[in-house]
Parts: structure tokens; C-alpha cells; sequence
């Protein structure tokens, strides 16, 4: 018991002196609202795989500290992003920057896509809609009313044949 | 013990290799006796699997160190359920999981399936092979019941992930595979009409309660992962994008997709072959997630490091695309459809944008997540496709699905008139606008598509509102009956109407939030010393001081915060960081005072000077309590429109 409590007490030593992840000193005062749009366009580069927003470790607190002193250095954002690419390579943004031409196929051909897609099924109810245009009747049908007087008739007619 | 875990999982496949070679056998021969043993079979597979099982089970529950899994993935003193749930923290286990639900549900398909005899023995030969490859990898590549070398029994286990130990941590996986699992069954029905040529749409009918349910499964194991990601992780947002969570996530679009073009060939016999190449992408996304998972390939915070099964699943899929492109390919005269649409604007039209639009963001989604691979092999650069790409590419797509959705049911079937559309849309869209203009000017910033984005949504609430507005009046007017019971009633017989309407509705919620998490949220990251304040909006944290206490093992550091609103004082809040003594990490546990209008969330991020200063992330985020509300709805709509009788009738069919 007495072993127990006295592990207990090293660890709430070491948590307190030793395992708390730092905090700068001395944070520069920088525009936030900026601060968060840099933030929110890189990832932590330590090999954890995630967005720099959403990581804590000391990997990412260290990026948050540099991306505050460049910009209270007066850097522009574009000018933060050369920055963290020069040294952590492209890897470092979260998107695809589309300065690199090749990239543009990543934010484009989704779109394109699809408009192919929209294409095909014109060109598919055009050759649907045509076919059949001659061979039906005007009729409109009111999905909601169908339903409902269907069910109605169907258990009239239940009840009295 | 472990023998008997071990050699149950040996005795599946060789009884797995004798079920379809009996299947087979019987379908060439005609021998019901043969195919009633190959019934037995799938019997036994079940038996087997889930011996092997309940024996980890066993050996998680009594902290066996002497297996592998259970020294790698637990500790004594876990939580019983957390020790349990450790079942599907590796990949071993969580291949065991896969095995044995596939097991369950092929055992549902044979026994419990009625008027579908001579179908089962194609249906389960699909199901029993690919029961048969999980198997092999988890006899010969990722045995859970491998012992510590040299026979030794440690007396404590490495532990389980923190971040694992999470009630969304015993739900997320379970219900993701039941969804993934899932899809395999319509998935076999389609096969097997393509193998037997009875292409119509039987195999949709039999299977429409399957694909629900797994839909409903991949629903949930993607709000209980967004969940769980929201109170364990600390940053304040609950979906990261990342590979796996895409990985999820594409296959419940093309499965929405699915469950909606169904319609149309229930209805006018076309999109056969539409449909069936559906199935076939939902299914083979499945496997894609788990090669994401056990690959390594991409970079992913839910990887299993070096498993080393990758290669194995790029085989399973690229062998299963193969058979189903074949059979696809062959069968394509029968798939060829007979009927014409009436009318361009019409609900089958309106059904086709809606597939567009799912499986266009399916797209983006797998193109985002494959271009990392396409930059390196083309330009020999790697670069990462995360949070902005996916938020920007699919926020227009997703948003034009949801405009989809309210527009799609007011469209009569086969024809629908300007008047119809007039009648149908004037007072939704008029509100909706008038919504978004007055939402534009009162929210922060003045956000053009928050606006926009609210009024979408709004607009489509209004619609299915209207919907049931209108059905209930129409009852009314032709029955007399007092309007509660006529919109009971009409909901009641017209089950799966209605209950699709429910589940539009879980998923306006669910948007709802996420637009106003994404568009409003506010956030600040301050550091405080004791006794000082962090004002955001109109709360107001005092930081009262850092406390610690000892939880069993575990060391607890939590911050103690009391929070006003608007000058009252609403409680305190005391987020944490828990220290375990198997683990050299700690984890945060977020503190968050929930109302239907907006989460106050507050991470403890760090702290110094023996913490009488600390660092806090806090997060207001509007209107998240809606996303696991619209999620419940989600769910009670679906049981809804599939609980069996009259009012889950199909549709009837045009002539």
C-alpha cells in the first residue's frame, strides 16, 4: 500500500515537472483570425498524419510558434507557405497547392466528372424522352393523392366485393 | 485453449472449402441432399467462427498474457469492456470480427430467408469464398491466438490505446463492419442473378431490407467514428478526412446512390445494369477501406501498423472486380432496358441528378484520396490531400445533393407539369430564401454560403414537412378522419414513403450541423493563470485552478472551470488529461455543456508553473447537438420503412 502511494506521488512529481508538454514563454501577438487561416492549410509534419488544427503534439505546437513569428515578422501568408514548403517540402500543405500546375487536376477533374456524368444523362433522357414522346398520353400523376386514394379504394373494395 | 480457437478457425476452412465445393456440386447436379449439407456447412462456419470467438473473448476477459493479441492490446486492470472491446483494436481480432459477422449473416441468408431456395446455393458460394479468404488470413498471416515466444505468460499487458478506451470506441468499429459486412449480401444477389441470367428485379426485392441494414450500420459507424472523434480527440471538429474515414464514407454514397436507383427499376425496369454496377462499387469500396487500413499505403491515423495484409486485400478486390466485371460484361443483353422515361423533368430524372451527385462525391472523395499515389508515381512528389481539398471539392456537390433531396420527392413519377412544380416548390423556396437573406444579415460575419447553405437546408426541412402536411390532408379530406389519425395512419400504410421521409429528415439535422459547425463555429486558444477569465461570445471561463486525483492506475490533471453565461453562472466545467500507466502519452478528455443551440467544448491543452497557468482550447460549436439527434431520427426512419407488413409494400409498377 505504502509502495502504491509513493509510486502515485513520483508520478504526479513527473507529471508536473517533467511530462507536461511546453508552452512558449513568450507568444508574439499576431492577427488570430490570420493565424488560424495558415493553421487550418498545413499538417503536423512529425509523421502523425494529421491536420496541424487538429494536432497537439510538440511537432505542431513547434509549427504553431514558427507560423506566429513569421507572421508577426511580417511575412504574408503566401510568403509562410513558400517557407513551410522549402523546408518540409509540399507534403506540409493539407491541399494540393494549385501554383504546381499538375496539381490543378486534383481540384478540377472531380468537377469534370461530373459534368460528364450531367452530360450522359442528357444525352440518355434525350434519347429516352424522344423515343417515347409520341406514344403516352398527357397525364400528370400526383404522387401524394395516388397513394393515398389507392390505399382508399383498395380497401373499399376489400369491403364490399 | 488457444488450441481450440486456432483449430476451429483451421476446421472453418477446410468445412468452407467443403460448402462450396458442395454448392457447386449441388448446382450441377441438381442434388438437394448435397445442397441441403452444404446448408449444414454454413452451419458449422457459424459454430466455428463463433467458438473461436467466444475463446478470445476468454482470453481478453482473464488478461491471458500468453497471447499475443491479448498482452498487446490489454492490460489487467482495463475495464472489463474495454477489455472485451480490445476483440477489434488489432488486426487480427478485427479480421475475426469480419469472419464472424459474415458468418452470422450468410447463416441468416440461408436459414432465415424465405421463397429464395434455388438462389441460395449461388448467393452463399459467393458469401463462403469470401468468408474463405478472411480465414486463410487469419490462419496462416494474422493468427489472434499466436502465443508470447518461448511460452512465456508476462504479468501485464502493453495496454490499450487511450483513445481507444471510449464507449464510441466499443460501438464505431462494430457497427462500421456490420455495414461493411453488410453490403456483401446484396452484393452475392446480384452476382448470383448475373450467374443464373434472372436479371430482373427479384434480386433487388429480396435484398432491399439487406442493403437498409447495412446502410443503416454504415450510418451509424460513421456518427458514432464522428462521435467518438468529437469528445476523444480535442480539436473541436469531429471529421478529419482521412483516408480511412473517406474510406467509410465512399461506400455509404454509392449505397445511398444504390437505395435510391432501386426505385427506378422496381418501378419502370430500367437502370439494370446502372444498378448492378452500383452494388459492385459499394462492395469493392468496402474492401478498398480495409486495404487503406491494413496496407499503409496512405497515411492514416487509423492504420495497423505493418500488417502486411495489404497486398492480400489488393489481390481479394482486384479478383472480385474482375469475376463481377465479367459477369457484368456478359450479362449486358439481358441488362439492356425496354422502357422509356415520359418526361424530362420527372422523379426518375430527378433520381439520376441525385445519383450523379452521390457518386460524383464518391469520386472526388476516392480522387482526393488516391492522389497523393498519382503525384508520386507521375511527378515523384508526395503531397497531402486532407481537410481543405475534401471540405471545398465536396461542399458544392454535397450541398446540390441536398437541394436534390427536397426537390426529388415533389416531383411526380413519370411526368411532372410546371404547375405541379409551382404547387409543390412556391412556399418552400420563398420561406427558404427569405430565411437565408434574414440569416445572412443576423449570423456573425455575414457568411454567404453558411447562408446559402442554412436556406438549402431549410428549404428542404419545409418540403418534408410539407409533405406529411399534405398526405395528411388528402387522408383527411377522403377518409374524415380527425388530421392526428389521419397522419398516423397515413404514415403507418405507407411505411416506406414515409419512413424515407424520416430519414431525409435525420439527415437535414445532420447537415444542419455540420453547416453550422463548419460555417459559425468560434474558437480561442488562450493561456490562462489562475483566477483569470477567457471570454468568448457571451460566456465567460474562469480558470479556478489545476487539480489532479488518481482514478484506479491512472492518473487524472484536470483543469477546474466555472463558466457564465450572459452574466449567470451555468456550472463548471472540468476537462482532463489522463495519464496511463501503460501508455506514454496522455489523453484528453474534453469537458462540453451541450443545449440544442450550441456546444461550449473546452480542451485542456497544456499547462505550466506546477499549473497555476494553463492552456485551453475552447469552441463554441452551433447546433452540434442536432447531428446525433438527426442520427437517432436516421435511425428510427429506417426501422420505420423497414418494419415488415402491409405499409412496407414496394410501389406499384408502371405499366
Amino acid at each position: 500500500m505504502k509502495r502504491k502511494v509513493m509510486q502515485s506521488v513520483l508520478v504526479l512529481i513527473l507529471i508536473n515537472l517533467v511530462v507536461v508538454l511546453p508552452v512558449s514563454a513568450a507568444e508574439p501577438v499576431v492577427n488570430e483570425e490570420l493565424f488560424k487561416e495558415i493553421e487550418a492549410n498545413l499538417m503536423c509534419t512529425d509523421g502523425c498524419g494529421m491536420y496541424l488544427q487538429a494536432c497537439d503534439n510538440a511537432t505542431a505546437q513547434q509549427m504553431r510558434q514558427e507560423i506566429r513569428e513569421k507572421l508577426a515578422e511580417g511575412m504574408t501568408p503566401e510568403q509562410i507557405y513558400a517557407y513551410m514548403i522549402n523546408i518540409y517540402g509540399e507534403e506540409v500543405m493539407a491541399a494540393p497547392p494549385p501554383s504546381v500546375p499538375f496539381n490543378i487536376s486534383a481540384w478540377v477533374t472531380p468537377f469534370l466528372a461530373i459534368l460528364g456524368g450531367g452530360l450522359m444523362i442528357y444525352l440518355a433522357l434525350d434519347k429516352w424522352v424522344f423515343n417515347n414522346e409520341t406514344s403516352e398520353s398527357q397525364i400528370e400523376v400526383d404522387d401524394v393523392d395516388l397513394a393515398e386514394y389507392e390505399d382508399i379504394i383498395d380497401e373499399e373494395i376489400k369491403r364490399y366485393y | 485453449m488457444a488450441q481450440i480457437g486456432y483449430f476451429s478457425l483451421l476446421l472453418a476452412i477446410a468445412v468452407s472449402i467443403y460448402t462450396i465445393a458442395a454448392y457447386i456440386i449441388a448446382i450441377k447436379t441438381d442434388n438437394c441432399r448435397l445442397r441441403a449439407s452444404a446448408n449444414g456447412g454454413v452451419a458449422a462456419i457459424l459454430l466455428l467462427t463463433t467458438i473461436a470467438s467466444v475463446v478470445l473473448f476468454y482470453f481478453l476477459a482473464t488478461s491471458d498474457f500468453s497471447i499475443k493479441y491479448v498482452y498487446d492490446y490489454t492490460s489487467k486492470n482495463l475495464p472489463i469492456l474495454y477489455k472485451l472491446s480490445a476483440f477489434w483494436a488489432g488486426n487480427a481480432g478485427s479480421l475475426l470480427l469480419w469472419a464472424w459477422l459474415l458468418a452470422i449473416y450468410t447463416a441468416v441468408v440461408t436459414f432465415l430467408t424465405r421463397g429464395q431456395e434455388e438462389n441460395i446455393p449461388y448467393v452463399n458460394t459467393i458469401l463462403v469464398l469470401n468468408n474463405l479468404f478472411f480465414l486463410i488470413l487469419l490462419v496462416f498471416i494474422a493468427n489472434p491466438f499466436t502465443k508470447i515466444p518461448g511460452g512465456m505468460s508476462p504479468v501485464e499487458g502493453k495496454g490499450l490505446n487511450p483513445m481507444l478506451q471510449n464507449p464510441g470506441m466499443i460501438f464505431h468499429p462494430v457497427t462500421l463492419y456490420l455495414g461493411y459486412v453488410g453490403f456483401a449480401v446484396p452484393y452475392a444477389y446480384a452476382i448470383a442473378a448475373l450467374i443464373t441470367k434472372k436479371v430482373g428485379d427479384t434480386w433487388i426485392k429480396v435484398t432491399r431490407r439487406w442493403t437498409v441494414i447495412a446502410w443503416l450500420f454504415l450510418s451509424l459507424g460513421n456518427l458514432y467514428g464522428a462521435q467518438w472523434a468529437y469528445v476523444e480527440l480535442g480539436w473541436g471538429g469531429f471529421w478529419a478526412w482521412d483516408p480511412v474515414e473517406n474510406a467509410s464514407f465512399m461506400p455509404w454514397l454509392t449505397g445511398t446512390a444504390f437505395l435510391h436507383s432501386v426505385m427506378i427499376q422496381e418501378r419502370k425496369d430500367m437502370l439494370k445494369i446502372w444498378n448492378m454496377a452500383l452494388i459492385i462499387i459499394t462492395y469493392i469500396l468496402t474492401l478498398f477501406g480495409t486495404f487503406l487500413v491494413r496496407s499503409g499505403v496512405l497515411q492514416s491515423v487509423h492504420s495497423f501498423n505493418n500488417s502486411g495484409l495489404g497486398t492480400w486485400f489488393l489481390l481479394f478486390m482486384c479478383l472480385a472486380l474482375a469475376v463481377s466485371l465479367y459477369f457484368l460484361t456478359s450479362r449486358i443483353n439481358l441488362l439492356k432496358q425496354a422502357r422509356q422515361f415520359e418526361s424530362y423533368i420527372s422523379k426518375e430524372s430527378s433520381f439520376l441528378i441525385n445519383n450523379l451527385l452521390l457518386v460524383g462525391s464518391a469520386f472526388a472523395i476516392l480522387w482526393g484520396t488516391v492522389f497523393p499515389l498519382i503525384s508520386e508515381a507521375i511527378r515523384g512528389v508526395r503531397v497531402t490531400v486532407s481537410v481543405p481539398y475534401f471540405n471545398k471539392v465536396n461542399a458544392p456537390i454535397l450541398l446540390a445533393m441536398i437541394f436534390v433531396m427536397g426537390v426529388c420527392p415533389l416531383i411526380a413519377w413519370r411526368r411532372s407539369s410546371l404547375k405541379n412544380l409551382l404547387n409543390n416548390f412556391m412556399w418552400p423556396l420563398l420561406l427558404a430564401v427569405i430565411s437565408g437573406v434574414a440569416l445572412y444579415f443576423y449570423l456573425p460575419g455575414q457568411k454567404f454560403y453558411g447562408a446559402l447553405a442554412y436556406a438549402i437546408n431549410i428549404f428542404v426541412l419545409l418540403t418534408i414537412f410539407q409533405e406529411f402536411y399534405r398526405g395528411m390532408r388528402v387522408r383527411h379530406r377522403a377518409t374524415g378522419e380527425a388530421y392526428p389519425l389521419a397522419l398516423i395512419r397515413l404514415m403507418v400504410r405507407n411505411r416506406r414513403r414515409y419512413g424515407g421521409y424520416i430519414i431525409h429528415l435525420g439527415i437535414i439535422l445532420i447537415a444542419l450541423a455540420v453547416v453550422g459547425t463548419g460555417a459559425y463555429k468560434q474558437e480561442v486558444t488562450q493561456q490562462v493563470s489562475v483566477g483569470e477569465k477567457i471570454v468568448i461570445d457571451d460566456y465567460t471561463l474562469t480558470f479556478n485552478g489545476l487539480r489532479q486525483r488518481l482514478e484506479g492506475e491512472n492518473t487524472v490533471v484536470y483543469a477546474d472551470i466555472s463558466v457564465d453565461k450572459g452574466g449567470t453562472n451555468i456550472g463548471a466545467l472540468t476537462p482532463e488529461n489522463v495519464f496511463y500507466k501503460t501508455w506514454d502519452q496522455p489523453s484528453s478528455e474534453v469537458a462540453i455543456h451541450g443545449t440544442l443551440a450550441e456546444d461550449l467544448y473546452v480542451a485542456l491543452a497544456s499547462w505550466k508553473d506546477k499549473g497555476r497557468t494553463a492552456t485551453f482550447k475552447v469552441h463554441i460549436n452551433p447546433l452540434m447537438s442536432w447531428m446525433w439527434i438527426g442520427g437517432y431520427i436516421l435511425v428510427l426512419g429506417t426501422i420505420f420503412a423497414l418494419w415488415p407488413g402491409r405499409g412496407s409494400r414496394l410501389g406499384p409498377k408502371y405499366k
